[in-house]
């Protein structure tokens, strides 16, 4: 079974003193890849501090947007959340390093990244955001999702559409790099905007599309591999510090076993999203030469160096090498 | 004084509503025209947010605000009916001074953790800033009508 | 009983029935269950700036704008006189056309308290200037106001459909025929209250001789009135903007007719526009700011979640359940607002009525009947606090003008209950 991850804390017996460990995540229940995610690395919580620590899970947005589940993380009001590399960025500037465009082109260089570029991306992020970064989840490509007779396959033919994009620089620069029309439409009117035809289409994983029904007022799917959609497993920081080495540990190796887990979970999921597409009628293609896309998009480097924080040259430069021996390697 | 920091607050958050509104139109008829400008959503939600907290000050300046008082409505008394209405005062002091303070706070995290909203590159967490001001506002009037309960009872007496 | 729940049971009320200013009240009792639970003081502040993050809000300014200024500009005249020569001999017209607008506009507005700033603002004005009472003109507007979460497009639809991984198509189309029915239901009673309270239009009572003319010529004369609907619906069906972008498109409308075509209003006029719209949003929009506090830590505590508990597995009949989660729901309701308790019920209540057999759609639309029977209900009902702003009467009053109009929604809840065929129809049909 694939559907929902089957164990849970439920069963470990409570006790006074017990540690509360208050998880909170945006994305609704149902189909979600970061309630698995932390529901696994909850319960690994639970067995690795010995039942010191007692997750409670509160999903579908209840605590607040994603930014502001960081910052109740910040403040320990909340102790782990797991937002959007690109809603972490405007309080941690150096998760943008994973907005660019074409900073990988597979899952297994982007989870190479997060392993070898990890240690630089969280002490940064400590410093940034006050929260630390201790696993990591991958929903998956951003695809085009769009209404159209014709599928999209150059830059050039994103001129026709009116394309709803997240409120996040890089985002909106690589759009208009491909010489589209990029327009920030709030994720809970985007429905209505695509039904009504303010916006004719955006990105988003399969997942996303899927289950915000996307597919009931859109007819086509493009795949490409511009953007991965990443969320960090974050820790309250100040909460961090206040455990004790043993704790501290159980949260570190319960927060990489998550990580290990949930990568070999999504992929199978992802497949189900994809059947229940192409079922619901989706014309789904892919774009089967990305180097225009991707040189067109990667003139932007250079000009988003400042916005990944301080020594973002540094960081780049670091994440290139990272991606060299990668290459190098396989 | 009253007076002018009711004016104050007037204008402030029209002009901050009215700012809203031209901005959202802008971000309509510059999508319709096809030079879509990104910042638009962004910049309204922000004036939204300081229209309103600048605007429940107003609101509360005007004694606008609203409430229910099922049993406050019951209390006729000579006595009684000061008793609670300075009670409610000193509750609305309370609050608005709690949310003044640790507003201050929020923009003190807001300088160490900057929140910088993505299309504008503005510090989102100066908007506790306004907020602070507002409820600072809504503070000293409770604190001048506490005062006026109080001449009064004296006078009574 | 810990002090946690004395703070939210005991406290809450008595601040509210104590005339504490509604805002504080929620504030205050939020700020110390943030204190009971050990969090930072910090979250309290952060929780109320950030209940006013969603963008749909905007769209409540914007229209309680929009009609002060049709108010001042003579717009919302030239359509008042036109209802009055219409219906003007029936009892209680205005209320029966506030309810019908009320649908009208619900099929653009996906929010409660968006509607009833919309068409309360214009109407509520109008039906106390024809001698209407005020609880009356503001209880209809209120309940009106509802209708704008039934009938699609609708905010709480999407997320429920979200949540429960429903169509949100059929969901809409679910929406329609008990969004008609309840239309018609409360026309039925605005006919009757307006009757019981002698809220009868008089005929030519305000001496317009311009209601004389024939109806043709009325029509003629308020064709840019008679467009703002038109330019609403319309921009939004075609795609120009959103719903809540309509809502500002309202207001530019309304201005430039006023300035270029009516040429009525004033620069003071103009001013007064904006200071009652700021007085109203700003009383309002902070009582959702500390509302959304109150969610957070209720939601914190499971306690809605434990509400439930109580009541499941009690019974083996799916009507039963319904009627006994739907008398949960609206006691819920009281103190929560729609998107919070979606948020927050739908996952767990989705999956017990499912194993009962029965259909997530039906469900769908129960739970938003009864979140707009939550809109009116007192401490929390939005609904209530725009109409009680907008015709100046207190809460308590309208609170008690509004409960015929609150029967009439539990009688519709009820036979939407028993006849699930009324929802369920509509989208069969349009699937096949
Ligand atoms: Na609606
Ligand atoms: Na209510």
């Amino acid at each position: 079974q694939t559907g929902e991850n089957p164990v849970s804390w439920d069963g470990a017996p409570e006790s006074d003193g017990q540690i509360a460990m208050k998880m909170g995540y945006s994305n609704s229940i149902s189909w979600s890849t970061l309630g698995t995610t932390l529901r696994r690395f909850g319960q690994l919580v639970s067995i690795y501090s010995d039942n010191q620590i007692r997750p409670r899970i509160y999903p579908g947005g209840q605590l607040g947007s994603e930014r502001e589940m960081i910052q109740q993380a910040q403040q320990g009001a909340v102790q782990v959340t797991i937002p959007a590399a690109n809603n972490l960025a405007p309080l941690a500037p150096t998760m943008n390093i994973f907005v660019l465009p074409y900073i990988v082109d597979s899952t297994d260089k982007m989870n190479n990244l997060q392993d070898e570029l990890g240690p630089t991306v969280t002490d940064r992020v400590i410093d940034e955001a006050g929260v630390r970064i201790v696993g990591w989840e991958n929903s998956g490509w951003r695809e085009f999702f769009y209404n159209a007779d014709e599928p999209i396959s150059q830059p050039s033919d994103l001129s026709r559409f009116k394309m709803r994009v997240p409120q996040n620089p890089i985002m909106i620069a690589t759009y208009e790099a491909w010489g589209a029309n990029p327009t920030p439409v709030n994720w809970v009117q985007t429905y209505n905007a695509l039904e009504q035809g303010v916006v004719q289409g955006g990105d988003s994983p399969i997942r996303d599309i899927v289950g915000a029904k996307f597919t009931e007022v859109v007819n086509r799917v493009t795949t490409l591999h511009y953007n991965m959609l990443i969320h960090p497993i974050v820790v309250s920081e100040r909460w961090f510090q206040s455990l004790d080495d043993f704790q501290k540990k159980a949260v570190l190796r319960a927060g990489r076993e998550a990580t290990a887990y949930v990568r070999w979970w999504q992929p199978l999921r992802e497949e189900q999203w994809w059947q229940q597409a192409r079922d619901e009628g989706l014309m789904i293609n892919a774009i089967e030469d990305e180097s225009e896309w991707e040189q067109q998009a990667q003139k932007l480097w250079p000009e988003f160096v400042d916005s990944l924080g301080s020594d973002g040259q540094q960081l780049l430069d670091e994440a290139k090498r990272i991606n060299a021996q990668y290459d190098q390697s396989h | 004084m009253n007076k002018i920091l009711e004016n104050l607050f007037l204008a402030i958050s029209g002009t901050l509503l009215t700012l809203m509104v031209v901005v959202v139109f802008y971000g309509v008829v510059s999508r319709e025209l096809g030079w879509s400008v990104a910042w638009t959503t962004e910049l309204g939600q922000m004036l939204f947010l300081a229209s309103v907290f600048t605007g429940a000050a107003y609101a509360t300046l005007k004694k606008a605000h609203l409430q229910i008082g099922v049993l406050s409505g019951l209390v006729k008394g000579r006595f009684s009916q000061p008793l609670l209405e300075g009670g409610q005062q000193l509750v609305v002091i309370l609050f608005s001074a709690a949310v003044a303070w640790f507003a201050t706070a929020n923009l003190m995290d807001g300088f160490r953790y900057p929140d910088i909203s993505p299309t504008l590159g503005i510090n989102r967490s100066y908007l506790y800033a306004i907020m602070a001001a507002s409820f600072t506002v809504i503070a000293i009037h409770g604190l001048y009508r506490l005062g006026h309960i109080v001449v009064a009872r004296g006078r009574i007496q | 009983m810990n002090w946690l729940y004395m703070d939210f049971i005991v406290l809450l009320p008595l601040l509210l029935l104590l005339g504490v200013p509604i805002f504080v009240s929620l504030g205050i009792v939020g700020m110390l269950a943030a204190y009971l639970m050990n969090n930072p003081m910090v979250f309290a502040t952060q929780g109320i700036l950030n209940g006013l993050e969603n963008f749909a809000l905007l769209a409540i300014p914007s229209f309680i704008l929009a009609g002060n200024i049709m108010e001042k500009g003579g717009i919302t005249g030239d359509i008042i006189r036109i209802f009055r020569k219409l219906f003007g001999h029936i009892h209680g017209s205005l209320g029966i056309v506030t309810i019908f607008s009320c649908m009208f506009f619900a099929a653009i507005s996906g929010s409660g308290p968006g509607t009833v700033a919309a068409i309360g603002a214009i109407m509520i004005p109008a039906m106390q200037r024809q001698g209407y009472p005020a609880p009356y003109a503001a209880s209809v507007a209120a309940t009106g106001g509802t209708l704008g979460v039934m009938i699609p497009p609708s905010n709480p639809l999407i997320l429920y459909g979200v949540i429960a991984n429903v169509s949100i198509a059929d969901l809409f189309a679910a929406g329609v025929i008990p969004g008609v029915m309840i239309s018609f239901l409360l026309a039925g009673m605005a006919y009757l209250m307006a009757r019981r309270s002698g809220a009868v239009a008089k005929s030519g009572g305000d001496n317009d001789s311009r209601e004389r003319q024939p109806l043709g010529c009325l029509l003629w004369e308020a064709k840019f009135s008679l467009f703002l609907p038109v330019l609403i619906l319309g921009g939004i069906y075609l795609g120009f903007f959103t719903p809540v972008e309509a809502s500002v498109c309202a207001v530019v409308y309304a201005l430039v007719v006023s300035f270029a075509v009516y040429r009525q209003i004033t620069l003071e006029g103009l001013i007064a526009a904006v200071e009652s719209t700021v007085k109203l949003s700003g009383a309002l929009m902070i009582i959702v700011a500390c509302s959304t506090l109150f969610a957070k830590v209720i939601a914190i505590e499971q306690i809605p979640q434990q509400f439930i508990a109580l009541f499941s597995g009690v019974t083996e009949s799916p009507i039963v359940l319904l009627l006994i989660i739907c008398a949960v729901l609206l006691v819920i309701g009281t103190f929560m607002e729609t998107l919070s308790s979606i948020i927050i019920l739908a996952p767990i209540l989705v999956p017990l009525v499912e194993s009962y057999g029965i259909d997530p759609v039906l469900f769908g639309i129960l739970l938003v009947v009864t979140n707009e029977i939550a809109f009116l209900t007192p401490p929390l009902g939005v609904n209530l606090f725009v109409a009680s702003q907008i015709a100046d009467i207190g809460i308590g009053r309208l609170a008690i003008a509004v409960l015929p109009f609150l029967a009439v929604l539990v009688l519709a809840l009820l036979i939407l209950i028993f006849f699930p065929s009324l929802t369920l129809w509509l989208p069969t049909i349009i699937k096949a």
